[in-house]
């Protein structure tokens, strides 16, 4: 059996992997791996804290040149795949080499979204996303930063450039930063946060141009103008479609697959940031790019090349903001995104703040869909995600979450420990334990 | 400073203010450790003739280099101060040294917060709980948890502060109202009972302190320590009398002391209780009520209950314990065999926050007068408590810890109850005010001689050894030569089936486990461990060479146990300031005269001149004088001098009222030739 | 998917009587100090009703803290156990976020995370377990054996807990596993 990978990342090498330890014994697992970039396996979560200085280059590797030959992974580096045949069940590369497959994977995630803004490419413009980007970044020697775009990557790489020495500024078209990840509350809450650190965050400002002579010598907005040597772009990861369409592979957003990751071509299948699958909990058509999802559906799609009947349970977004000492997570749906789809009388915020955190939980008819939290709350958070799978009542739990199931056995103590968190008495409910009478 | 934090709190209540006081080296040498510096500090800032309930009257929480430790059985936390419950014979306005040792998990808790002890003193003028983080302490309101019980109260403290983890002390309703042997509890349902600590800590206003420390507590030689913790716990481990506890509670003492009828029954004056074998006992108590065990902290055994009644009238009624005192004193002791009742009975004291052997002893003495005449219902408000009326006992419980009616009288104390009401005297079974626990001072001589000798009152857990029990003789046989010598182990040997009964060998054997004791109180760990069930061994084989590796310091065992010797005369010294020696080193006239009413000791007495002798090689085996004080040599070999003075001023009290003819307050053997 | 070899630690929190020998333990193990943070197991105290749930790392057949750490961070060691490599981790707590029981605890000294290694090699096999020989709460035993032992029970409900339903997959990996 022949396997080809479009993508030597997160996605393309759990495939590998996966087919390497869990395929039939003999060499009859033929896999090779195109790979647009130059390097073994890295992973770009780690970039900005190799940026940063917090870890050294080595760190971000994943895999060495050794792993590939000693799992005879077939690796063609910087060879990027350009077409596809299925009728021929060819891929062909921009070098001019052909392969030919019984399996195609497509793994070959998103590229950086560039916003059309003029000055874009002038020296000192960079972005984080590649390894090679990374390095110039990482070897730039400049004092003052434009961050465009407050996503994680903005937010991460406005972190590491802070811990370099720089002077930072973070802007983002929007009214507040992470908008996909939080809501306006813990939000701002972050961005103050941010402030406090030392790094300037301005939001609902559109970036009109990035002027210099050759380099860069400032970022112009709406509304004013930041002296700044250095601008990293942040703005966001398109899924990579155009080589999927050369095949004529049915795509939206993404390339669409079925729970198989299997897309609309016979043999072919995604996976990672360059497909659209569906919620986990919700079902609803999803692109969560984020490593964990890679992973999981890298597995399905491996699994279903070795013959296997696995099925994808769907995509989760999940995501920490951590910088400096402030530690946030985000689950599932946000207010904004809740109220794309559901009435207003179907959402139900629960909240908490005290002085050392916020949780926020959001709800869609009495359960849990989403969460944020912040400090204390976040080493919990854990807990509302599993109730988010399970669909708790959440009516329900505030009256019964005391109850002692069955004395004899461990009662659900996730469901006490979430009592705790959320601060609900445990005078006012029952537990089938009378107390002393005092 | 390993294995200690090398500094103490200092509260001020009444101008809501603390202080860090750092304490040297050569302090902890000579202390060692909680009631070490607790004894220290109580006597020393107390006065002869002081108030016990003074604001200015010190209460301490402490604990030892071994707590909060890797160390098996470290869990443990003194609380000392000048107590409101016990008294001389002489005159019951007459108070000394008190405090009580409990379990549960305030002590780790305070040393991870930075401090061996906590010493509150001055009075809040309205209701507070004290909150101690670290290094901060901030002083809170404590009116919304102002007469409610401890459970509830300790759950509103720890969802106030949204930390479940937090350490709570506190006292219940009994401790507000001043109820005289009102106690202490940590960790929900860990008590400190005896001597009536939260009556103190009632009136500073005091409601409660929580405690959270995120600190370590580092180890002079860390590899030596968790070596010999390994080996002390897989002694543990192993050992059956802990496997037993383990199983049964302190309650699998129960069925070997009703065999032998030394159970306090029926307010003391019988120790036999028939037909028990279905409900009494340690595991009938396991198959009737145990919910789960509890454990305190780092002790492998869990000797703690936590009970859950499923099934009757009480059905769903739960609660931290009973232990074997509590079930005693409300069970035995006031003639029932409603279990289940006993059980709630537990449960309302302890969340009310009393002792639970005064509290019996409260009820089992109305039961007796009620029966002798003494009383009628004209005397009580028209509650009249018989033999076995569970019912009303619940009722006078909580007046008891409310002050209603009756049981405002009933909370002072039996001792004042009958000198107050002029009648019953001759039933309040008591050593300087404090009632018995639930064995019979006329059988066993060890806890007779323990009992009058306690420096807090009638009391086993100061210096109660079990080798006067042939079973435990035998199985700790090596300790009988430790504790008397070759010469005195041969002779223990010759007398040994009749060890028990004898006092003979009692003064050797109380003072050596006086010591012994001490010293697991001082590197808070479990005196029962090296005690009632034994399972360590002795303080030096189990808590010496920990302490050694914890603390790094260069002390002999000779010197810790000198150590020891120095808290029990200083808190000797406590009570011998106030004139209280050898009158009230005694029993109540009714163990020399009036015999064991049944069991196979029937018809057993104490010895008056036995009592005598015994009394006097007591003294001797301290280097006391014949009237119970200590001496000159004695205090400066301790490097105790400073009590001199106290004592020849407690001597002139004591010498007063020999020479006078005031009588005792409760009708009590002294020896002939003492008095005029 | 298969079972590993290894042993592994199970829990039975309907015996655990919240005594913290095993904190203790691992505290003294890995720091020589005593104090719960520095320990890597944690006992969960709902004291009012006398019930304590130990938490420490299940070392999961499909493990959501290492699919969510950004540096690579969380490791499987040979013997099953999977730890934080402190040379790489950042202190981002996705592992902790992520993980249904919580288990990685924050390392006291420096920020980052730490979980449970089994203690190596240690010839007195891990501390916790050998402080809990009296209560038995935790056990070593085989993978294999893990499945049919009672504390699996309680892994089993947290898997169903924290897994979405339209997932029936048999095996006894309880994290956000795909298979
Ligand atoms: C800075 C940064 C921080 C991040 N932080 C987090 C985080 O904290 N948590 C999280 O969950 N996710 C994070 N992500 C997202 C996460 O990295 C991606 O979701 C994950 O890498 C997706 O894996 P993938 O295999 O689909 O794509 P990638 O890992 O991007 O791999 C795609 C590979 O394909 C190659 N390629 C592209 N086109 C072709 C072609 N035509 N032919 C051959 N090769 C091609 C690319 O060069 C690349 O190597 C972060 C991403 C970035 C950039
Ligand atoms: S040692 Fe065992 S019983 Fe004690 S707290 Fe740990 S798990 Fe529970
Ligand atoms: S997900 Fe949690 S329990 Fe599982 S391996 Fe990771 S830390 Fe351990
Ligand atoms: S805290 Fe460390 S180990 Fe955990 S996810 Fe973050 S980087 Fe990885």
């Amino acid at each position: 059996m022949k396997v080809v990978i479009v993508g030597n990342g997160i996605a393309g090498n759990e495939v590998a992997s996966y087919l390497r330890e869990h395929g039939p014994q003999a060499d009859d697992v033929d896999i090779t791996i195109l790979s647009a970039e130059r390097f073994p396996e890295y992973d770009p979560c780690s970039l900005p804290y190799f940026v940063g200085g917090e870890v050294d280059r080595d760190a971000v590797f994943r895999k060495d040149q050794d792993y590939y030959r000693n799992s005879r992974i077939n690796l063609v580096l910087d060879n990027k795949a350009v077409s596809i045949d299925p009728e021929a069940r060819e891929v062909r590369t921009e070098k001019g080499d052909v392969f030919g497959y019984d399996s195609l994977v497509l793994a070959h995630g998103g590229s950086l979204f560039i916003p059309p803004i003029p000055g874009i490419d002038l020296d000192g413009v960079f972005s984080c996303k590649v390894l090679a980007e990374a390095d110039r970044l990482a070897g730039h020697q400049g004092t003052r930063a434009v961050v465009i775009g407050s996503g994680a990557i903005g937010i991460e790489a406005a972190e590491a450039l802070k811990l370099k020495g720089y002077q930072v500024a973070i802007i983002e078209l929007l009214d507040w930063i992470m908008p996909t990840l939080f809501c306006e509350g813990a939000s701002r809450f972050l961005a103050d946060e941010m402030r406090g650190y030392g790094i300037e965050v301005y939001t609902s400002e559109k970036v009109l141009e990035i002027q210099g002579r050759g380099s860069v010598e400032s970022v112009k907005t709406d509304r004013r103008e930041i002296p700044c040597d250095t601008v990293v772009v942040a703005t966001g990861v398109v899924p990579g479609r155009p080589l999927a369409e050369t095949a004529g592979i049915a795509c939206e957003r993404g390339i669409l697959v079925n729970d198989r990751m299997l897309t609309s071509a016979a043999d072919i299948y995604a996976c990672g940031d360059c497909v659209q699958t569906f919620d986990a909990v919700s079902g609803e058509g999803c692109m969560y790019q984020l490593k964990h999802n890679a992973i999981e559906q890298a597995r399905v799609a491996a699994r279903n090349i070795l013959g296997e009947e696995a099925r994808y349970r769907g995509a989760y977004p999940f995501a920490r903001a951590h910088y400096f000492d402030t530690h946030a997570v985000t689950f599932g749906k946000t207010l904004k995104g809740l109220e794309r789809t559901c009435r207003p009388d179907q959402v139900g915020v629960i909240e908490r703040d005290t002085d050392d955190g916020y949780l926020r939980l959001l709800l869609e008819d009495g359960k849990i869909v989403g969460g944020q939290a912040i400090g204390r709350f976040a080493d919990h958070a854990g807990l509302f995600m599993g109730f988010m799978w399970r669909g708790v009542d959440m009516d329900d739990f505030k009256k019964n979450w005391r109850k002692i199931a069955e004395l004899e056995s461990v009662f659900p103590w996730q469901y006490r420990k979430a009592g705790q968190v959320l601060g609900l008495s445990a005078l006012d409910a029952p537990d089938g334990m009378e107390m002393a009478r005092t | 400073m390993h294995g200690w934090k090398g500094r103490r709190l200092r509260l001020d209540l009444t101008n809501r203010t603390y202080e860090i006081e750092p304490l040297s080296v050569d302090y902890y040498k000579k202390w060692i450790g909680g009631r070490g510096f607790n004894s220290d500090v109580v006597y020393h800032e107390t006065y002869q003739g002081m108030d016990p309930l003074d604001p200015e009257s010190p209460l301490c929480f402490g604990s030892g280099p071994l707590a909060g430790t890797f160390a098996p059985l470290s869990g443990r936390t003194t609380v000392s101060c000048r107590s409101p419950m016990t008294c001389s014979n002489m005159d019951t306005g007459i108070h000394g040294h008190g405090d009580t040792n409990m379990g549960g998990a305030f002590g780790p808790f305070m040393k991870y917060a930075g401090f061996d002890q906590i010493i509150v003193k001055g009075k809040a003028d309205k209701p507070v709980w004290v909150f101690i983080d670290d290094d901060k302490v901030s002083f809170r309101d404590a009116s919304h948890l102002w007469g409610v019980g401890a459970k509830k109260a300790t759950i509103k403290i720890q969802e106030e502060l949204g930390d479940p983890d937090v350490k709570v002390s506190l006292i219940g309703p009994a401790g507000e109202n001043l109820v005289r042997y009102a106690c202490i509890l940590n960790n929900f349902s860990s008590s400190g009972g005896r001597t009536g600590m939260g009556c103190v800590m009632g009136s500073k206003n005091l409601k409660a302190i929580a405690v959270r420390g995120t600190k370590p507590i580092t180890i002079a030689r860390p590899d030596e320590f968790a070596k010999l913790a390994w080996a002390l716990r897989d002694k543990v481990h192993n050992s059956p009398s802990a496997i037993r506890r383990k199983a049964e509670g302190s309650m699998d003492l129960f069925d070997v002391g009703n065999a032998i009828g030394i159970n306090a029954h029926r307010n003391a004056s019988t120790g036999f209780m028939p037909g028990i074998e279905e409900t009494y006992g340690g595991l009938q108590w396991a198959e009737q009520f145990l919910f789960r065990r509890k454990a305190c902290w780092s002790c492998p055994v869990a000797c703690g209950r936590y009970t859950l009644i499923k099934e009757g009238k009480y059905a769903g009624f739960s609660c931290g314990g009973p232990e074997m005192e509590s079930v005693c004193n409300l069970g035995c002791r006031i003639d029932t065999y409603d279990v289940a009742a006993v059980n709630v009975l537990c449960g309302m004291v302890n969340d009310l926050g009393m002792d639970s052997v005064s509290a019996g002893a409260a009820l089992s003495w109305t039961m007796e007068a009620f029966e002798k005449g003494y009383i009628t219902e004209q005397d009580t408000g028209g509650i009249r408590l018989e033999w076995g009326d569970t019912e009303t006992s619940m009722k006078v419980i909580e007046m008891i810890a409310r002050r209603e009616g009756f049981g405002d009288l009933l909370a002072e104390g039996n001792i004042r109850v009958a000198e107050k009401l002029g009648v019953g005297q001759d039933i309040v079974p008591h050593c300087r005010g404090l009632e018995h626990i639930s064995v019979d001072p006329r059988i066993t001589m060890g806890f007779s001689l323990g009992y009058a000798m306690s420096t807090r009152g009638s009391d086993h857990l100061k210096n109660y050894s079990c080798v006067e029990f042939p079973g435990c003789a035998k199985s700790r046989s090596y300790q009988v030569e430790e504790i008397f010598g070759p010469e005195g182990a041969k002779k223990f040997w010759e007398d040994f089936p009749k060890e028990l009964n004898e006092l003979d060998t009692k003064p050797v054997l109380c003072t050596w486990s006086e010591k012994n004791k001490c010293v697991a109180d001082l590197v808070s760990c479990c005196c029962q461990a090296i005690g009632s069930w034994g399972g360590a061994g002795t303080w030096q084989e189990a808590y010496y060479p920990l302490l050694a590796a914890a603390t790094g310091i260069d002390l002999t065992p000779e010197e810790v146990f000198q150590s020891a010797e120095r808290v029990i005369n200083i808190e000797r010294a406590h009570w011998l300031r106030d004139g209280s020696g050898i009158q009230d080193d005694t029993h109540i006239d009714r163990y020399f005269d009036e015999g064991v009413h049944d069991g196979p000791f029937k018809g057993m007495v104490i010895d008056r001149e036995k009592w005598a002798w015994a009394q006097q090689e007591y003294y001797k085996t301290h280097g006391w004088d014949e009237l119970g004080f200590i001496t000159e040599d004695k205090a400066r070999e301790l490097k105790i001098e400073d009590i001199l003075p106290d004592m020849e001023s407690g001597k002139k009290i004591i010498r007063q009222w020999l020479d006078s003819d005031k009588k005792a307050v409760t009708p009590m053997f002294v020896p002939t030739g003492l008095r005029k | 998917m298969t079972l590993r070899q290894e042993k592994v630690i199970v829990i039975d929190p309907s015996k655990c009587v919240g005594c913290h020998s095993c904190e203790m333990a691992c505290a003294m193990k890995h720091f020589g100090v005593c104090h719960p943070h520095y320990s890597r197991i944690r006992i969960q105290e709902f004291r009012e009703v006398n019930t304590f749930v130990p938490v420490t790392c299940q070392a999961c057949e499909d493990a959501a803290c290492i699919k969510v750490c950004p540096m690579n961070a969380r490791i499987r060691l040979e013997s099953g156990a999977v730890v934080t490599d402190e040379e790489k981790c950042i202190g981002c707590r996705a592992c902790v976020y992520a993980c249904p029981f919580g288990a990685p605890v924050i390392h006291p000294e420096n920020g980052k995370t730490m979980s449970c290694d089994l203690c190596m090699d240690d010839e007195l096999g891990p501390w916790c377990v050998k402080a809990c020989t009296m209560q038995q709460a935790l056990k070593f035993v085989d993978a294999r054996d893990a499945a049919r032992a009672k504390g699996r029970d309680f892994a089993a409900m947290l898997k169903e807990q924290n897994e979405p339903p339209h997932q029936d997959d048999a095996d006894f990996s309880f994290s956000f596993s795909v298979e």
